[in-house]
């Protein structure tokens, strides 16, 4: 991209794509995905992966012992990191940077309604991430391993999530309203 | 072409080289639909902007339309894929508690590492978050351990649960999402604000519904391969007769009954990947992962049975039907796989109900010879109480 270009323009954000384009992207993405891994996307995976990296950091026997992170350290296990949803996530976050640099959307910030403190959307922030986290443990997968990529494959299960997913979110949504609206 | 998957080779240097590309248009596609903004993400839950439908429902029907050509046109066999599961009790509880935590956290997993790429601090604040509860899960496991494996029903399909054709599933699919898409629109105008959603109606998306549905409609008149689990046409029908009098299945206590018989007549077939073999495997079986059994099936015996195993039964059955087609007579799967093994011979019996003590001491006594046999005899010690792990991918 060419600076003069930037400069002629204010430094505000570029406008998003529409969604259409943006989710047609996407879904060769995932094609790409299907084709060459046999598998689709995933993002919980690699967290889960740093979770259990982070746990054996401080407790090493404990987590070699422990019923579900144990399997990733067995004799003749690779490093828990070597892992390919672990570079898939770093591509992610490689890929959202890339991105929203160009188009002049890196604001650094919290993110919030206009009726919250900073304090309580990060209180929300870490309650619904640890939700977020367990409960993709639960599902085997989150939005990307189980809703998109296990929709697209037309599984039943990933579908039921899919739509219980939506069921939850909904019904919470009117006693989080103040964090949004 | 065999994906990596069914070559085990997910996690080789290839691997991560093509996950971590294939992830970065993953983050580049999310963040210019503005998913790097959590305000966005949760506008769906307000109905003012409803992006988050829109994206991922294009997606999905961009990629099962997709699929379901690749898949005829032979780019991709569905054997060479990775299947995920149906556990309806861990999907059902883990979809509501997800829901709940993404409107309240303003992300999920994917998009937040989009959102801290951004700056978004309160993004980095939810994967701490994440981080926390994967490990909560770790230390709970013991107790949600019943809910995670609860309801298990193996690889199911929404056209067979809801018994509708295969051909004409992805077309109704989409129709659904071209509706959403025009519901979703209505739901903007009425509680959006000006700036919020996509409001403007545009005669590219217009035709670019009208395209999809033709290529879905197209479906109709694409046969299902074999291995798509509705016509099975190219099988032999004596094939047929085996599969529908379960004549194709050994059980877990026949198969450990022969091996420690010594196992002659029997060559037992490991196909999950390297790894999950070295971690934990039937004593005496050999490991071919499912994607290069077309490779080394000149290596199996024809004069003696040939038992497939995997972590259940679905890729095993492939292999099955793959070595029936090519000629091979005397095939079998292991019912209920590698795990059905662990829990039918490898676990101590439930002797609860059993009263006569004989009785008893007899199941304790088969136990520990089997376990002796299968376990302690093993050059590969396995920590205590740990079981053979699935070669599932943890998404």
């Amino acid at each position: 991209m060419s600076n003069q270009q930037n400069n002629d323009l204010s430094s505000k954000p570029k406008p998003y794509w529409s969604p259409y384009l943006a989710g047609f992207g996407l879904g060769l993405t995932l094609l790409a995905s299907f084709w060459l891994l046999g598998t689709g996307l995933g993002a919980s995976g690699g967290l889960a992966r740093c979770a259990a990296w982070c746990e054996h950091l401080v407790l090493r026997g404990h987590v070699e012992d422990s019923a579900y992170f144990g399997k990733w350290f067995g004799d003749g296990s690779p490093h828990v990191m070597k892992y390919y949803l672990v570079f898939m996530g770093l591509g992610v976050f490689i890929g959202g940077f890339v991105s929203a640099r160009r188009d002049r959307r890196i604001a650094p910030g919290v993110e919030r309604g206009p009726r919250i403190s900073s304090r309580a959307r990060l209180i929300l922030a870490l309650s619904g991430g640890v939700l977020t986290g367990f409960a993709s443990r639960l599902a085997r997968g989150c939005t990307s391993g189980q809703a998109l990529s296990g929709a697209a494959m037309l599984f039943t299960g990933s579908v039921v999530f899919m739509v219980c997913l939506f069921v939850g979110a909904y019904a919470t949504a009117y006693f989080v309203r103040r964090e949004w609206l | 072409m065999n994906t990596l998957y069914s070559l085990g080779e997910l996690n080789s240097h290839i691997g991560f080289v093509l996950a971590l590309a294939i992830g970065f248009f993953f983050g580049w596609f999310l963040e210019k639909a503005g998913f790097g903004s959590s305000r966005k993400l949760t506008g769906i839950f307000y109905f003012r902007d409803m992006a988050v439908l829109k994206v991922m429902f294009t997606a999905v029907v961009t990629a099962l339309v997709g699929y379901r050509y690749l898949l005829a046109m032979g780019w991709i066999r569905q054997e060479s894929m990775y299947m995920l599961e149906t556990y309806w009790g861990a999907q059902i509880v883990g979809g509501l508690l997800f829901g709940v935590g993404f409107v309240m956290g303003g992300w999920c997993p994917g998009t937040a590492f989009v959102g801290l790429a951004s700056a978004k601090w309160d993004a980095l604040v939810f994967l701490v978050g994440a981080v926390i509860g994967s490990i909560l899960f770790n230390e709970m496991f013991g107790l949600v351990q019943p809910l995670y494996e609860g309801g298990h029903a193996g690889v199911l399909f929404l056209p067979e649960s809801l018994r509708v054709s295969w051909r004409l599933f992805p077309l109704l699919f989409c129709l659904i999402a071209v509706g959403a898409f025009a519901g979703s629109a209505w739901l903007e105008r009425k509680f959006g604000e000006a700036g919020e959603g996509d409001v403007t109606p545009n005669p590219r998306n217009r035709a670019a519904a009208a395209v999809l549905l033709l290529a879905a409609a197209a479906l109709l008149f694409v046969p299902v391969r074999v291995g798509d689990y509705e016509q099975v046409t190219d099988v032999a029908p004596n094939v047929l007769a085996e599969v529908a009098q379960a004549a194709d299945h050994i059980a877990p206590e026949v198969l450990a009954e022969g091996l420690m018989a010594g196992g002659s007549g029997l060559t037992v077939v490991d196909i999950r990947a390297p790894e999950d073999y070295a971690k934990f495997h039937i004593r005496g079986s050999i490991n071919i992962p499912l994607g290069k059994l077309q490779a080394s099936a000149t290596s199996l015996p024809h004069d003696r049975t040939i038992v497939f195993y995997s972590n259940g039964t679905t890729h095993a059955a492939q292999a099955w039907l793959m070595m029936r087609q090519w000629g091979w007579p005397n095939v079998l799967v292991l019912t209920d796989g590698v795990l059905g093994f662990w829990r039918h011979c490898l676990t101590p019996p439930s002797l609860s109900g059993v009263t006569d003590p004989g009785m008893a001491r007899a199941a304790g006594a088969a136990f520990r010879l089997r376990r002796a046999f299968f376990i302690d005899a093993k050059d590969q010690p396995l920590s205590a109480g740990a079981g053979p792990e699935p070669s599932v991918p943890d998404l």
